[in-house]
């Protein structure tokens, strides 16, 4: 077997480490395993099978080797890949992509939360291939660092002429309640700014879906067209441009438009009985406006964790999400079913804003609503978070 | 850093490929007269000679009428 010795300078402890190439094993399992589960190595082969358990993605502690069951030939045996190119146990995956295998053998674009906060063991690692091939990584421990184990990254827009865009139909709309939540940090600047938008490709006053923004003096409007074709705003009273970051969840619940702030620190509504939906131009750090230009009114400052949800908040909801000003992970949420869309603004694998490259994108964790960079540049991922 | 430079529109060639934008997502003053361009490291040949703005002299300019139609 392709196995090599390497000390863990964060267990203090020597792992193996499988090297790359196709490495299986044959293992007793349990009649709970099922295939594209992730296991561990628990014991030594006994009478040729290898003594394999269910992992655990949040354990830190040395593991001696991870591996996938690729196949069962009765309820109590199983083959294990450990490493090498693997193919037909996941589907739908996007080519160049990495995943996280979690115990169930669901896949993940976003690495586990450690049990052990600063520490993260990545169990099993794939990069994908095709949409059902994957090359399966050697595991291996991962230090990591900064205020939570899983968000190190926003995104830091320049206010002139950079933003993401999403053109075309997308499930970013609609008639039915909905929630956007993002991250902001934002200096005093005295100029109108978009935080999250969809609009309509008219040239027209009142084009928003929706549009989350601040005005001039720091307070924050979350904008709705009703279906008659007025735009209902609710607005804070207070001004949000201070520098720090906050939290902006704006919501409708079929009977208001609600604005809130930092779990409940202001929360503003206004009423509003139905939606006009059909946005086609969703923007995050800036808006296309009723001159039909694109790019108009963009963010000066940092925004971080995007999410829409296809339900309304309750204001618990809002709270859990706040989490004391410290973003956890969307799916771990209690609305995390109702999940349409997260974009980590440059803490996904593969997140880029260098648009030197045409292929740049910031990717939707949750979705298929990539957002492509416009004016940016790589450096514009950055080290500062809630 | 990015240096930011105001120029006429449309601009020169050589200068749509040293910017960090592209042609097609410039952004123009409301009368299309101008657009904006950035770079970051050393001046491009393109653009030397020509008066440059740092990110706070360019955020202060497009919050001016010339530039922003808002709300």
């Amino acid at each position: 077997m392709a196995v090599a010795y390497q000390f863990n300078p964060f267990t203090g402890t020597l792992d193996v480490v499988v090297k790359p190439g196709v490495v299986t094993v044959a293992a007793n399992c349990l009649v709970a395993d099922a295939v594209s589960n992730c296991v561990k190595v628990t014991g030594a082969a006994v009478a040729g099978l290898y003594q394999v358990a269910t992992s655990d993605v949040t354990d830190p502690s040395p593991t001696p080797a991870i591996g996938i069951i690729i196949s069962k030939s009765s309820p109590t045996e199983c083959v294990v890949q450990l490493s090498g190119r693997m193919q037909g146990v996941y589907s739908g995956l996007v080519a160049g992509r990495t995943y996280f295998i979690n115990t169930a053998g669901t896949l993940d674009l976003a690495p586990p939360i450690p049990s052990i906060a600063g520490v993260a063991y990545v169990q099993a690692m794939a990069t994908a291939i095709s949409d059902d091939e994957v090359m399966l990584r050697p595991a291996r421990p991962v230090k990591t660092g900064g205020p939570w184990p899983f968000n190190y990254k926003s995104i830091l827009f320049d206010g002139v002429d950079e933003y993401l865009q999403l053109i075309g139909p997308s499930n970013l709309t609609g008639t039915t309640p909905f929630t956007v939540s993002c991250w902001f940090k934002t200096p005093n600047l005295n100029i109108f700014r978009q935080l999250v938008s969809n609009s309509f490709p008219i040239n027209a006053s009142g084009q928003w879906d929706y549009s989350l923004l601040m005005s001039s003096n720091g307070r924050i409007y979350w904008r709705l067209k009703d279906a008659g074709g007025t735009v209902i705003n609710a607005l804070t009273v207070g001004a949000w441009d201070d520098g720090a970051w906050h939290l902006a969840v704006g919501s409708w619940d079929g009977v208001n438009i609600s604005i809130d702030i930092d779990g409940g620190a202001e929360i503003v509504t206004a009423a509003c009985a139905n939606r006009f939906g059909t946005g086609t131009q969703f923007s995050i750090g800036a808006f296309i406006n009723y001159t039909g230009i694109f790019g108009a009114a963009p963010f000066p400052g940092n925004i971080d964790e995007v999410a829409y949800w296809d339900v309304e908040f309750t204001p618990a909801q809002r709270v859990e999400l706040y989490n004391a000003g410290v973003p956890t992970k969307l799916t771990t949420h209690s609305a995390a079913a109702d999940l349409l869309s997260w974009w980590r603004m440059g803490d996904a694998p593969g997140d880029s804003t260098n648009t030197a490259n045409p292929a740049a994108r910031v990717y939707d964790v949750a979705g298929s609503n990539d957002v492509t960079p416009v004016n940016t540049e790589g450096a514009d991922i950055v080290l500062d978070v809630p | 850093m990015k240096t930011y430079c105001i120029v006429s529109n449309p601009a020169t060639p050589e200068q749509y490929a040293a910017a960090i934008e592209r042609q097609d997502t410039t952004r123009a003053s409301l009368d299309g007269s101008e657009i904006v361009l950035k770079w970051s490291g050393p001046t491009p040949a393109s653009f030397e000679g020509l008066p440059t703005l740092t990110h706070a002299e360019a955020l202060a300019l497009m919050a001016t009428a010339a530039w922003s139609d808002e709300e």
